[in-house]
């Protein structure tokens, strides 16, 4: 094809304006890899519920759906005019970046779109109503669920934002033990504890051991899984433990009292695995390893509203969930993306993170059916 | 623990892997993105990178992995470092290498990263094959239909230009 012969010199053109940042970003994320490990939860996208069963007599009220003034410090989103997150919605390639439910039945998504030069960014949330509020985003953040909403984290920074779409900076207060409803927020260097109380952020206390990933129980008491040197996982509360099962690092998940911890491999080529799997037994003792499928790499796992553990694979849409009682292993009816709970529903992205319909289960993973994606009503139908 | 080695290879090798990059990712800043991430997975501690007989194949192969998952993407902004690219620098391209990344975004991945390796970043099927993990006939059959779909996109903007 001779059309390719005449391409421009793209390559070259972009070496040459390569500004080469100093080897210290290498060690710096180097760094950060080690932290991840340390702190934080190997997959981000992993959608961990603290505590949400004393969560759910939160009221939230519904929010006016018009553009409301500026305001960055309190107060609700600014001002975002539909047309500018619709822009992104709408963009070049434009495809969800990340998914979160909360505790009202609320869902947020974080909208990106590839467009020439730099990506853009826009956060999408529709209530249980079916209230549709917007804003185009800077930067994107990571979403964590709390009651009425979701924690986003740009880089150290909190924001609360309101499933009525309020959006409010987050203080941070002294590092402190966690409590009853606290919930686990991650960021990228660093961990903190919410209190959906006091609204604020603390710092996450040093915990002993080689942790990879905690999970606040609604009781206040701290579960973590941690790696027992580069080979095996394993999961502690107070003086329980669980046998070790095969992983490099690990990451939980939890929905009230039920618990589950992955372990995860970290291959070279930047494959992360499933290696394993431990699961908290029902009347909460003891923790054991779990029946699993060994999926290729994994976007998120999910505790349902039934208890049971939904593990997937956006890049390749595998998917299995574990029922709650540990006996049965299903397979989902269809592949799968990033999976969350919002209210009492159990839904799931269009895996490869592509622009698709959202799906959602009545079964407890087992059969899907589509509805849309919180940014795409306009194209129903 | 060979840190001299990654630090030689950082000071020459990361604007020509970037430049490689661009075509498979689509986006200078998301170029610039995995081939760090791949850097810091070569750093001290993996020794299949320094075993590897071709470094910077090795750190091509890796960065091509981590643009191919977008998990990686997501995962960047909430426990990795923050983004390293400055858009700013790219801000001047060309308007037809913009056509350009926009067309290679739109093709599949792996014709996309066939195209990109072996027409922008020249290099050859075989050196294509081995970054890609496939046989060299599956590159030629990706190239064969990326040229095609890649010609087709191409097109309009080309209409454009004689208006």
């Amino acid at each position: 094809m001779s059309d390719l012969h005449e391409l421009p010199d793209l390559a070259g053109d972009v070496r040459e304006r390569v500004v080469i940042p100093p080897y210290a970003e290498v060690s710096r994320r180097v760094r950060a890899r080690r932290l991840r490990g340390a702190v934080g939860a190997a997959a981000a996208a992993v959608v961990v519920v603290a505590g949400v069963a004393v969560w759910q007599s939160v009221a939230t009220t519904a929010g006016p759906s018009v553009p409301q003034p500026a305001d960055t410090t309190q107060g609700p989103i600014p001002p975002t005019d539909e047309s500018q997150w619709r822009a992104v919605v709408d963009g070049t390639d434009s495809h969800p970046f990340e998914v979160e439910g909360t505790d009202d039945g609320s869902i947020a998504v974080v909208w990106r779109a590839l467009e020439p030069g730099a990506p853009t960014f826009a956060l999408v949330i529709r209530e249980a109503d079916g209230s549709v509020h917007g804003m185009r985003l800077d930067e994107p953040v990571s979403l964590t669920p709390v009651p009425g909403g979701w924690v986003g984290m740009d880089g150290a920074q909190g924001h609360l934002i309101g499933s009525d779409g309020t959006w409010s900076d987050l203080a941070e207060g002294a590092s402190r033990s966690p409590r009853p409803g606290d919930v686990l927020v991650t960021g990228q260097y660093s961990s903190w504890l919410y209190s959906p109380d006091y609204q604020r952020l603390s710092p996450m206390p040093e915990l002993e051991g080689d942790y990879a990933d905690a999970y606040i129980t609604p009781q206040g008491d701290v579960i973590t899984c941690s790696r027992a040197g580069n080979t095996h996982v394993w999961v502690t509360m107070r003086d329980v433990h669980s046998p070790w099962v095969d992983g490099s690092t690990c990451t939980m998940a939890g929905r009230g009292d039920a618990v589950s911890a992955l372990g995860l491999g970290d291959e070279p080529d930047g494959g992360i695995p499933l290696t394993g799997l431990l699961v908290r037994s029902q009347d909460g003792s003891e923790f054991r390893a779990g029946d699993f499928i060994a999926l290729s790499g994994v976007t998120s796992v999910t505790i349902t509203p039934a208890g049971s553990t939904l593990v997937t694979d956006a890049s390749t849409g595998d998917s299995f969930v574990l029922s709650a009682d540990h006996t049965q292993l299903v397979e989902p009816d269809r592949k799968l993306g990033l999976a969350f709970v919002a209210g009492d529903h159990l839904y799931a992205t269009t895996y490869e993170f592509m622009n698709g319909p959202l799906l959602v289960s009545d079964d407890d993973g087992r059969t899907w059916r589509e509805t849309t994606l919180p940014g795409n009503e306009s194209k129903q139908g | 623990m060979d840190d001299g080695r990654l630090r030689e290879v950082y000071a020459v090798a990361y604007p020509r892997l970037v430049g490689q990059l661009v075509g498979v990712t689509g986006d200078p800043a998301e170029a610039e993105d995995a081939v760090m991430e791949a850097f810091a997975r070569a750093a001290p501690g993996r020794s299949s990178f320094h075993d590897a007989d071709n470094p910077e194949a090795w750190l091509r192969t890796v960065a091509v992995n981590v643009a191919r998952s977008r998990w990686r993407r997501v995962l960047r902004w909430t426990h990795l470092v923050p983004s390293l690219a400055r858009s700013e620098a790219y801000a001047d391209l060309p308007e037809d290498h913009l056509a350009l990344m926009a067309a290679l975004r739109q093709l599949p991945a792996a014709q996309r990263e066939a195209i990109a390796l072996h027409h922008l970043a020249d290099l050859p099927v075989a050196e294509v094959a081995q970054t890609l993990g496939v046989p060299e006939g599956t590159v030629k059959a990706r190239l064969s239909r990326g040229r095609a779909a890649l010609a087709e996109l191409l097109e309009p903007s080309k209409e454009d230009d004689h208006v």
